[in-house]
């Protein structure tokens, strides 16, 4: 107890809240930047930019409305980013940095190990990093973050039915991918 | 020229589009019907996602944005604001008026203390998650393998003291607040328990007096 009675009331409450929501925002920002670094510094990014409307007091909405704001600020700091990286790319044109990304999206994980259903959580964990993200976004903010279609839609500027459309095209895509990895005896299911 | 447009507005005109796919005429006859939430056909993969939980922040990280938030005043709702205030800071600027105030605080402290432990060994009935706050765990939170997986704080009683004079002759006012501290924590045997710890704020703000 003594991490939390030497603190503040109000960072012990912060320290609550990033507890509980730093995993699936990081995650989100690892779906949109595909990259460990640039993922941790997007979400720094964005939790300074709501730091910043709390203490002037231009936040509008309450404690609720943190996420959706920080989930949609996360996805515009990831597409400034990589519109940077790719003038970057066609300057120096360096097809090695794309081969050396993708592996390191590919070995940087996601999802916590889980002894028991491993070989499905990889196939998953592979499936989903594989997707496009506009279908991968759609499916982590359902699944990981509660949303409705509804505040999908709103966070991703898209309408309600696009974004069931994508989350039922995104769990088909990967329905598929454990199918043909049964197929093949890659998943002992 | 012309004939060639001819021909080829004519060979365009021929082609015929592909018909729609089952699985996109089934998309668009549920989008239709509004039953594009309601699809059951993907409830094994569902499942299967739902089971695996995000991965937690390094200390590295989770330090670091730590360190971004730890002094921004945390708005539970639209009337209570917990604010980045140390008791100490408080204690400091109270004893202007009462000399016995580091006694006071210190007899809080100790029926905090003892209320915490009393909790302690009682376990929870009924209804466990604070409404105030979202519930999450941070593994390893401590040595002893209890973790805190909920936090919520209420306020008990607010107060008005009136207007105090500090030494330099500057009016302030004095405001008290208790408030009850609630943590959920949990051991290793997955035994969930709930600590309450009372706490007291003494905030003295300047006062205008003409």
């Amino acid at each position: 107890m003594s991490a939390v009675t030497s603190l503040s009331p109000s960072a012990t409450a912060w320290r609550a809240w990033l507890t509980a929501n730093g995993p699936r925002l990081l995650l989100f920002a690892k779906n949109q930047t595909r990259n460990a670094q640039d993922a941790e510094d997007v979400l720094q990014d964005a939790l300074v930019k709501l730091v910043e409307k709390l203490n002037d007091g231009s936040f509008d909405g309450g404690q609720d409305m943190w996420m959706a704001y920080l989930y949609t600020t996360i996805r515009r700091q990831a597409i400034d980013l990589g519109r940077k990286d790719d003038r970057r790319r066609k300057r120096e044109d360096f097809v090695s940095d794309e081969i050396e990304a993708e592996a390191a999206v590919k070995s940087d994980p996601w999802f916590e190990s889980d002894a028991s259903g491993e070989e499905t959580r990889g196939q998953l964990e592979a499936g989903l990093k594989e997707l496009p993200t506009k279908f991968s976004e759609v499916i982590l903010l359902k699944i990981w973050s509660d949303k409705t279609f509804a505040e999908i839609g709103e966070m991703l500027q898209i309408s309600q039915n696009t974004a069931a459309s994508r989350y039922r095209y995104g769990l088909e895509m990967l329905k598929r991918k454990l199918v043909e990895s049964k197929t093949k005896g890659d998943l002992s299911l | 020229m012309e004939m060639n447009y001819k021909d080829l507005e004519q060979l365009i005109a021929s082609l015929k589009p592909t018909g729609l796919s089952d699985c996109t005429l089934s998309r668009l006859e549920m989008a239709m019907c509004g039953r594009l939430d309601a699809d059951a056909s993907h409830v094994a993969v569902e499942r299967s996602l739902h089971a695996m939980a995000p991965r937690s922040l390094s200390d590295d990280t989770f330090e670091k944005l730590f360190c971004l938030i730890e002094n921004v005043a945390f708005p539970m709702n639209e009337k209570v604001v917990l604010f980045p205030v140390a008791h100490k800071q408080s204690a400091e600027t109270q004893p202007v008026r009462r000399a016995s105030f580091a006694k006071r605080i210190t007899a809080i402290a100790a029926v905090a203390t003892l209320g915490g432990l009393a909790a302690l060994w009682t376990p929870v009935v009924g209804e466990r998650k604070i409404s105030s706050t979202e519930t999450g765990v941070r593994p390893n939170f401590n040595q002893s393998g209890v973790v805190a997986t909920n936090y919520g704080s209420d306020i008990e009683t607010a107060a008005d003291e009136g207007v105090i004079w500090t030494e330099d002759h500057q009016p302030r006012r004095v405001l008290r607040i208790q408030y009850q501290d609630r943590v959920l924590v949990r051991d290793q045997n997955g035994v969930e328990r709930m600590l309450f710890l009372p706490r007291e704020e003494v905030y003295v703000v300047p006062e205008k007096v003409d």
